[in-house]
């Protein structure tokens, strides 16, 4: 099947929210996130022709920014040192969100990577769990147990940050 | 309602209010744009290197210099691989921050960012371009400084080094630089910087036509135009038809600023006091194609 640039180039802007959110949530900067994101809109262009059913676009492009952000952070894996040999100063990591209040972006970014992705595709990008697993490369049955241990590392973070749960 | 439900509810609210970083946005536009026309399957491998720059932000009172990708792609190496062998894709352009200086001293304060543009292949243009803009920087800088101790008055002054990449044309990459000094006498100045996506040549607008016969019909059209909207504005004033005809905008500098905006349109750009009064700032006339025809290259 044959997509057109134009339609390509709509469906990027249609997802890019989505896709940087994601992106932030494996590499936590928006500079990488950027970096990656647009590594995943080449990459996805350049195999567009495979795509055979437009309705999975958006689970399909989903997979390939979590390979980029996957690659992004194994070619990351060192320790940033200073001239004097010893590891830089762990600086407040940065938060997605503009917004001066604390939000639900805010707490699904400080669950544990598997969690945080799953999350992320499930309530913000309104995926099912099919897709998710197709997004993650994982099995259904994987990713609704990250679900489930997802929403309970979730309430913990909501509770002590003074969100609603009901107990 | 369930918890479940509250979180979608809130998920669905933040996402609606959801704001990208305009720098993302930028990179995501301009990545689009680089696109070639039509995906392919199987392209030619070449080697190109990878870039990969990091902002670091210097606090304090000093010069320094940074690297920051504002708006173009960060192309990494399987993916530059695979695009190098699509011919109808050109220099594919970076603009860092090459020089970052902010300073506040009494009553004179300076925050200046000069740009610099890069290519992966060294296009001549690209440098051209950053040569040009880092020695005017110096220049205004200088005078800056000059007249803050010529000033006997005090008062407050400022000068204001920014720029921006104009990601509206798919044949021209532009960066727009605005120098801009706040004091007893506000002034902005303008330039607009093109390069060819093709060529990584600069463009300038004696490029564009044939011959000569532009300078003539687009000076006449911007004439036209400025009697138009001194006509419906009162308060819009431009030096033509004035009581000093020889202070009058007679025609275009051959190589006129200009860029091309969203709907390909060529937009001819005059610094401020040059056409008009100070208060009307810099001013731009947009080029209908009607006027240009037959004349274009």
């Amino acid at each position: 099947m044959t997509h057109s640039k134009e339609w390509f180039s709509d469906r990027i802007r249609e997802h890019e929210n989505g896709l940087y959110a994601l992106a932030f949530s494996y590499v936590k900067n928006e500079a990488d996130a950027g970096d990656c994101l647009q590594n995943a809109i080449l990459k996805a262009y350049e195999h567009l022709g495979q795509l055979s059913d437009p309705d999975s676009f958006k689970p399909w492009l989903y997979g390939i920014l979590v390979n980029c952000c996957k690659d992004e952070l194994k070619r990351r894996g060192r320790v940033d040192l200073r001239d004097d040999g010893m590891p830089e100063q762990a600086e407040p990591e940065p938060r997605i969100s503009r917004d001066t209040r604390y939000t639900l972006l805010d707490a699904v970014m400080k669950l544990e990577p598997p969690y945080r992705t799953v999350l992320l595709l499930h309530y913000y990008e309104d995926m099912a769990v099919s897709d998710i697993a197709r997004v993650t490369g994982r099995t259904p049955g994987a990713v609704r147990k990250q679900l489930e241990r997802g929403r309970t590392q979730l309430k913990a973070v909501l509770l002590k940050e003074g969100f609603f749960y009901d107990e | 309602m369930t918890n479940d439900d509250r979180i979608r509810e809130a998920a669905k609210h933040e996402k609606a209010g959801f704001t990208l970083p305009e720098a993302v946005h930028q990179s995501v536009e301009e990545t689009l744009r680089s696109l070639p026309d039509h995906p392919q399957e199987e392209v030619s491998m070449s080697n190109i290197n990878k870039r990969t720059a990091r902002a670091r932000w210097i606090s304090g009172v000093a010069a320094a210099i940074l690297a920051i990708f504002i708006c173009l792609p960060n192309v990494n190496a399987t993916t530059a691989r695979a695009l190098s062998g699509i011919p109808v894709l050109g220099p594919v352009f970076r603009v860092v921050t090459f020089r970052e200086f902010s300073e506040t001293s009494g009553d004179e304060s300076v925050d200046i960012k000069v740009p610099s543009v890069e290519t992966d292949n060294g296009a001549e243009g690209a440098k051209e371009v950053s040569r040009e803009v880092d020695a005017l920087t110096q220049k205004v800088l200088d005078e800056f400084y000059q007249e803050t101790d010529r000033m006997t008055d005090g008062g407050k002054r400022s000068l204001d080094v920014d720029y921006e990449v104009l990601n509206l044309s798919d044949k021209y990459f532009t960066l727009k630089v605005t120098w801009t000094e706040t004091g007893a006498d506000t002034g902005t100045m303008e330039r607009y910087y093109n390069l060819d996506r093709k060529t990584g040549k600069r463009v300038e607008l004696s490029d564009l036509f044939k011959d000569d016969r532009y300078i003539a019909v687009l000076s006449d059209y911007v004439k036209e135009e400025m009697r138009a909207q001194m006509k419906a504005d009162d308060s819009v004033i431009y030096f033509v038809d004035t009581d000093l005809p020889d202070e009058d905008f007679q025609e275009i500098d051959p190589d006129q600023d200009f860029f091309f905006d969203a709907d390909g349109r060529l937009n001819l750009c005059f610094a401020q006091y040059t056409v008009a009064p100070g208060f009307m700032g810099t001013v731009t006339f947009a080029i209908p194609d009607s006027v240009t025809q037959g004349l274009r290259k």
